[in-house]
């Protein structure tokens, strides 16, 4: 929510950092109470979708970092 | 260095060593100042924005804070002496409502996760644990307009406390289990040697000793849900008027100061302003409270 308000929530992919912009998650939020239709609504589930499909990567990521690291430091020990 | 028994003179191994070491002696003198100054940096960087946001907060909304706020209802803009008594009520309410339903279950799964933890549903578990704590709280959001708003053709203090327990949950379960998992085991073996069913040894031994940990993760978690707008926006929806019932739409003080710091008028954003300091005050007055609470309970029994 902090993003929302901060980053300009404008429809456009932006070269400079200094540009408004937006994220998926003010996306849901601005458009979800006001969503018309069937379609709007589920374009703004598979926003959230795509959310969480990144959180399930990123902490697989996380997982496979951390069970490398811990095979790595019990290898020699054996 | 020098025993009777040994000869003093080092070898020419150790004599390299040792004149490798004095010729970079400054230089790692001199790695180890800047890295340790950079460090120290880091940790003020750390508590710098929470120092310039009290300041700022207290700075902008302490003149707008008066009795009135905490008694008085919304106004339209525009006229002067509005409050958010009912924010401030139903963010209480959404809390307890999101406790009612974040605790048993988180304390339970944590539960679960420590006392059987190679376990193949556990190790899944801990997994989507994890995903759902790093999961943009909207999603919780959706997921709660998904099950309870839409069937029920409204918004509703409910489906905001589900959305905020289900943030809730994965926190407590994962603080939960880190505690329990600190519990020594001779205590658990004590409580066996005595007879304990493993239930009883879980129950009334391992989350005993474990309380005072498990209520600060109780509390991080409270201190982070009572802030959180983005799940509430479409199922707890915010309410211009008094209410308390579960099934309509309930005031939050997060949503309110959401819509007034977004709204054109200036006393709205004074509001706003104050509503943020309140918030703040809220959230270390229950950390406090309970705080003391585990301290007079725990205090005496945690001896070892």
């Amino acid at each position: 929510m902090a993003v929302t308000m901060l980053i300009g929530n404008k429809h456009e992919i932006s070269a400079s950092l200094f540009a408004p912009g937006y994220t998926m998650a003010s996306l849901i939020a601005n458009e979800f109470s006001e969503a018309s239709g069937d379609l709007h609504l589920a374009a703004l589930m598979a926003v959230g979708f795509v959310l969480l499909v990144v959180a399930l990567v990123v902490n697989a990521i996380a997982r496979w970092l951390v069970w490398q690291v811990g095979r790595k430091a019990a290898g020699p020990t054996r | 260095m020098t025993t009777p028994a040994l000869p003093a003179r080092p070898t020419a191994r150790q004599r390299a060593v040792a004149e490798r070491t004095a010729k970079t002696l400054g230089r790692r003198r001199i790695v180890n100042g800047t890295m340790t100054g950079v460090v120290a940096l880091a940790a003020l960087v750390t508590a710098l924005p929470l120092l310039f946001i009290l300041f700022h907060l207290i700075k902008q909304g302490a003149s707008s804070l008066s009795l009135g706020f905490f008694t008085r209802m919304p106004m339209p803009p525009g006229e002067a002496g509005g409050g958010m008594a009912n924010a401030i009520v139903g963010t209480l309410v959404i809390i307890a409502i999101a406790c009612g339903i974040g605790l048993p279950i988180g304390i339970g799964a944590g539960l679960y996760l420590a006392e059987f933890r190679a376990n193949k549903l556990a190790n899944v578990v801990r997994f989507l644990a994890d995903v759902l704590n790093g999961l943009p709280s909207i999603v919780l959001g959706i997921f709660a307009w998904q099950f309870l708003v839409k069937p029920l053709g409204h918004f509703s203090a409910l489906a905001g406390g589900v959305a905020l327990a289900a943030m809730m949950i994965p926190m407590i379960t994962r603080t939960t289990e880190e505690m329990v998992r600190l519990v020594p085991i001779s205590l658990r073996e004590a409580a066996m040697a005595l007879g304990y069913s493993r239930a009883r040894t879980a129950m009334a031994v391992v989350l005993r000793t474990a309380t005072a940990g498990i209520v600060t993760g109780v509390l991080v978690a409270v201190a982070r849900i009572a802030g959180e707008t983005a799940p509430l926006l479409f199922t707890a929806f915010g309410n211009q008027f008094w209410s308390l019932r579960l099934d309509q739409p309930i005031a939050a003080l997060p949503l309110q100061i959401f819509v007034y710091a977004n709204s054109p008028y200036d006393d709205w954003r004074r509001l706003a302003w104050a509503g943020s300091l309140v918030l703040i005050a809220l959230v270390l007055i229950i950390s406090v409270i309970a705080r003391f609470a585990t301290r007079s309970r725990t205090g005496a029994g945690s001896g070892d």
